[in-house]
């Protein structure tokens, strides 16, 4: 019994991922210690093209998103075609499979997921794709812009005297991955007493599974959310200009409006017409260009934490420059070194989520290079299986 | 017709795990839930003289829009984010109160709370204070910061969150502002991301025998997310941050209006195939054997006006080209693919079935991952919890007598029905629809069942 075991330490996972949100779920497996094979095609998952490079090496340029998405992972190449007997040899090794995240995938691979079910009866199988591989929708081509209209996020993002606006990069893809790593914890820790399963996961679902203040609106009252107007209560968390930037405040009970004038020494802020969520909303210009005046020489990120450390309810839009910056992230040692080169200098990425007390994240190996460990993965597993192994 | 939700028999791979959660509003009681949903035993501790803010208030729409009663215990999004719970009222302020939690977490094998630290402090009920009893046990602290770092004491909820997790930057109409795009988007972030450290927490016990402590903080879950724009900055890359319903990888994506009110469909074209295919199919709405890009979504914008969202999209679809309609929540209960694979979850609310968002899988094997039963009443398994962990009936009298336990909320009004025709009016609502019951009827699966 020693508490410096990685959770999955001996765990087999397999990925047959291309994209975002497979390869992720993946590499969330690999840090808990599992021993992530990442298999691709001759051609290579289509992200090792993905600008920007960085620098591995003299003439050794890589993707640098595919780095972030693939490292604490091994892999190799397969030919689909001749390679079949190959890949059912390396999935009987394994403990997780994960397909994803195009539908087609399982058509590239030869995949039926029944019939891979009852072949390897403790296999956990995970299937990640835009609408689920079951369903008259299953091969529906999607984008990230089409999977947020059809979960139902889309349809109140935006201004109402605009159109519906999708979140920014590529949320839905990095949603999934998340759900699909902990569902297949799960299903890995069931595996012990009941054997194995199939989850097939949908990426429209798992926006639609954020809703759960819009679905029961309608559902329990017939309210229908829709696109905001431009004129709503500023102090609810939406951006204000100060400074260079923008910040956002927000008014409770516990966090009166008084307090705010307070700190921005602006007493204009505590007159009576600004006193409810409704009568700021018919004012709201008149707020936008009191917090523009007061805050006017104002760093964002001052106003933030002088608010905060007063008790208010505070933030400021910060960019991604910021982040990389922030002291707070530095102190939790959120963001890791990378291997190589970005734009001629060391570069980091995020790589602890949730911090554990006995268990660390750490990256142990770069993303592979196509087919880096074919050598070394592929015959272990016909050795493996020849001998009986699992 | 019973509490339980159908097919709530099948054992989950969690079955038997004891949580106690002491949270509230969104992110660790939708946790909490989930992990109801995958077969864990989750008790709710809830104050006696503070309602969870989904259980009246502005987050809290209750069945009907009806007020006063008992308010508190038939509002959506609390059923939603606390289904499959049993509900047990005390009052951790009374020392007596605390005595009955300790025993309840000493059996226990999971504590999810977001308290500031400070409360559990003072309490003498951190997870160092807890282990020495329950070696096992595995606790998750939900804040907005994390324990440690310089503003671990700063106070947070999502919406201010958001905005300094770097995901508001992102968001917004080209050349405009940063905007927030949908509900409380970091409270979801921290719950998938709280199961997976939660899981591997008891991944790991099954080779320690010990528990662990998880830290989330939510705040650094903003970078995990925003992949591209980190590796942008580093690389010298300037790009505009924000570009409305543009993608990195296609061509043309953008939503484009369609026959009816609020009726849109959103197209992305992701290669010149595509393209080709696009161009013959709205030829007659376009000028030039070649149009541009500008052209083609001018032309395409004419061919949906005079078609439904889901006309548009399932010929689009047809011709292989990505596309959806902008669907609202209406459409996702219409929705043969949601149909057919079951995505909402129907409990028992007043003996008539209503949805709840499910697990977005399809869980196959030899166990379920599902909605075990609606959320809980206030206060409903009092004596049921109390008993479980060897209180005699005097005893939990005497909690009853001293208020400790109480079976209804202490000086709390009612939740007041909201003034709907006012929130449509201020652009809250687009609409209070009146077909609601017909919709669900048309889809609820088997009534009357379970």
């Amino acid at each position: 019994m020693t508490g410096g075991e990685a959770p999955l330490d001996g765990v087999r996972v397999v990925e047959l991922g291309v994209g975002l949100a497979t390869p992720l779920a993946a590499r969330m497996l690999g840090d808990l210690g599992a021993d992530v094979v990442k298999v691709e095609t001759p051609d290579g998952d289509r992200t090792r093209s993905v600008a920007p490079f960085y620098r591995a090496g003299e003439d050794d340029e890589r993707s640098a998103l595919f780095e972030y998405l693939n490292y604490n992972k091994r892999g190799v190449s397969l030919d689909p075609g001749a390679d079949g007997d190959t890949l059912d040899e390396l999935v009987s090794t394994a403990d997780v499979l994960l397909v994803g995240d195009d539908f087609a995938q399982l058509a590239t691979w030869g995949i039926d997921v029944a019939e891979l079910h009852a072949a390897h009866p403790g296999l956990v199988i995970e299937t990640l794709t835009p609408y689920g591989i079951t369903g008259p929708k299953a091969a529906w081509r999607a984008t990230d812009l089409t999977m947020q209209a059809a979960s139902g996020l889309l349809s109140f993002g935006g201004n109402a005297e605009r159109y519906p606006l999708k979140r920014g990069l590529r949320q839905s893809t990095y949603e999934a991955g998340l759900t699909a790593a902990y569902a297949a914890e799960a299903a890995l820790l069931g595996a012990r007493e009941h054997g194995g399963t199939v989850i097939d996961v949908s990426i429209v679902e798992c926006i639609a599974s954020e809703l759960v203040l819009t679905i029961p609106e309608y559902a329990f009252t017939g309210a229908v959310s829709t696109r905001r107007p431009t004129v709503i209560d500023p102090l609810s968390g939406d951006p204000l200009p100060a400074g260079p930037g923008y910040v956002s405040a927000q008014i409770t009970i516990l966090t009166p409006i008084s307090d705010l004038a307070d700190f921005i020494a602006d007493q204009r802020l505590a007159e009576p017409q600004y006193a409810t969520p409704e009568a700021r909303a018919t004012h709201a210009g008149e707020i936008a260009e009191i917090f523009r005046t007061a805050l006017a020489d104002v760093q964002p990120r001052d106003f933030f934490e002088g608010a905060s450390a007063r008790g208010l309810l505070a933030g400021f839009v910060q960019t991604a420059e910021q982040l990389l910056e922030c002291p707070h992230l530095d102190a939790r040692e959120v963001f890791r070194t990378m291997p190589g080169t970005l734009d001629g200098r060391p570069w980091r990425m995020p790589a602890v989520t949730a911090s554990l007390s006995r268990t660390g994240v750490t990256v142990r190996r770069a993303a592979p290079l196509l087919g880096e460990h074919d050598s070394d993965v592929l015959s272990r597993a016909v050795a493996g299986t020849q001998a009986g192994a699992r | 017709m019973s509490r339980a939700a159908a097919g709530a028999d099948v054992p989950g791979p969690l079955a038997g795990l004891k949580v106690v959660d002491l949270s509230t509003v969104f992110a660790a009681p939708y946790m909490c839930s989930l992990l109801s949903d995958l077969g864990a035993e989750v008790v709710k501790v809830e104050p006696p003289s503070k309602l969870d803010q989904t259980r009246g208030g502005a987050l809290a729409p209750a069945l009907g829009n009806e007020g006063g009663g008992d308010g508190w215990n038939w509002s959506g999004s609390f059923h939603s984010l606390n289904r499959g719970k049993r509900s047990l009222v005390l009052d951790l302020k009374q020392e007596a109160g605390r005595s009955v939690l300790r025993r309840l977490v000493d059996a226990a094998d999971l504590v999810v709370e977001n308290f500031t630290p400070r409360v559990l402090r003072g309490w003498g009920m951190t997870h160092a204070d807890l282990v020495t009893t329950n070696p096992g046990l595995i606790m998750l602290s939900n804040t907005g910061y994390g324990a440690t770092g310089p503003w671990s004491g700063f106070k947070a909820q999502g919406t201010s969150l958001e905005s300094t997790m770097g995901l508001v930057e992102y968001s917004g109409y080209p050349g405009d502002k940063p905007r927030k795009v949908g509900q409380s988007y970091p409270d979801f972030l921290a719950a998938w991301t709280g199961l997976y450290a939660i899981l591997a927490a008891l991944q790991e016990r099954h080779r320690s025998g010990r528990g662990q402590w998880i830290d989330l903080g939510m705040y650094q879950l903003g970078p995990v997310v925003i992949p591209e724009a980190l590796i942008a900055a580093q690389a010298g890359v300037r790009q505009p941050s924000r570009r409305g319903n543009a993608e990195d990888d296609t061509l043309l994506s953008d939503v484009f209006a369609c026959r009816g009110v609020e009726a849109w469909v959103a197209v992305a074209i992701e290669d010149d195939a595509a393209r080709e295919r696009v161009v013959g199919l709205v030829r007659e709405h376009l000028s030039g054997d070649a149009p541009d890009l500008d052209e083609l979504a001018r032309g395409l914008g004419e061919w949906t006006a005079s078609r439904t969202p889901e006309e548009a999209a399932e010929t689009l679809q047809g011709h292989g080209v990505a596309a959806a309609a902008v669907a609202e929540v209406r459409d996702l209960l219409l929705d043969p693919q949601m149909q057919h694979r079951q995505f909402f979850d129907w409990v028992d609310i007043k003996g008539v079935t209503r949805p709840i968002p499910g697990t977005p899988f399809v869980w196959t094997g030899s166990t379920a991952v599902t909605s075990r039963a609606r959320g809980p009443l206030f206060g409903e398994d009092n004596d049921v919890v109390l008993g479980s962990v060897g209180l005699a009936p005097e005893e939990i009298e005497t909690l009853r007598r001293d208020a400790v336990v109480t079976d209804a909320p202490l000086n709390i009004p009612p939740p007041r029905a909201k003034d709907l025709d006012a929130l449509v009016k201020a652009g809250v609502y687009r609409e209070i629809a009146t077909d609601v019951d017909d919709v669900l009827a048309r889809v609820r699966p088997g009534a009357d069942e379970g």
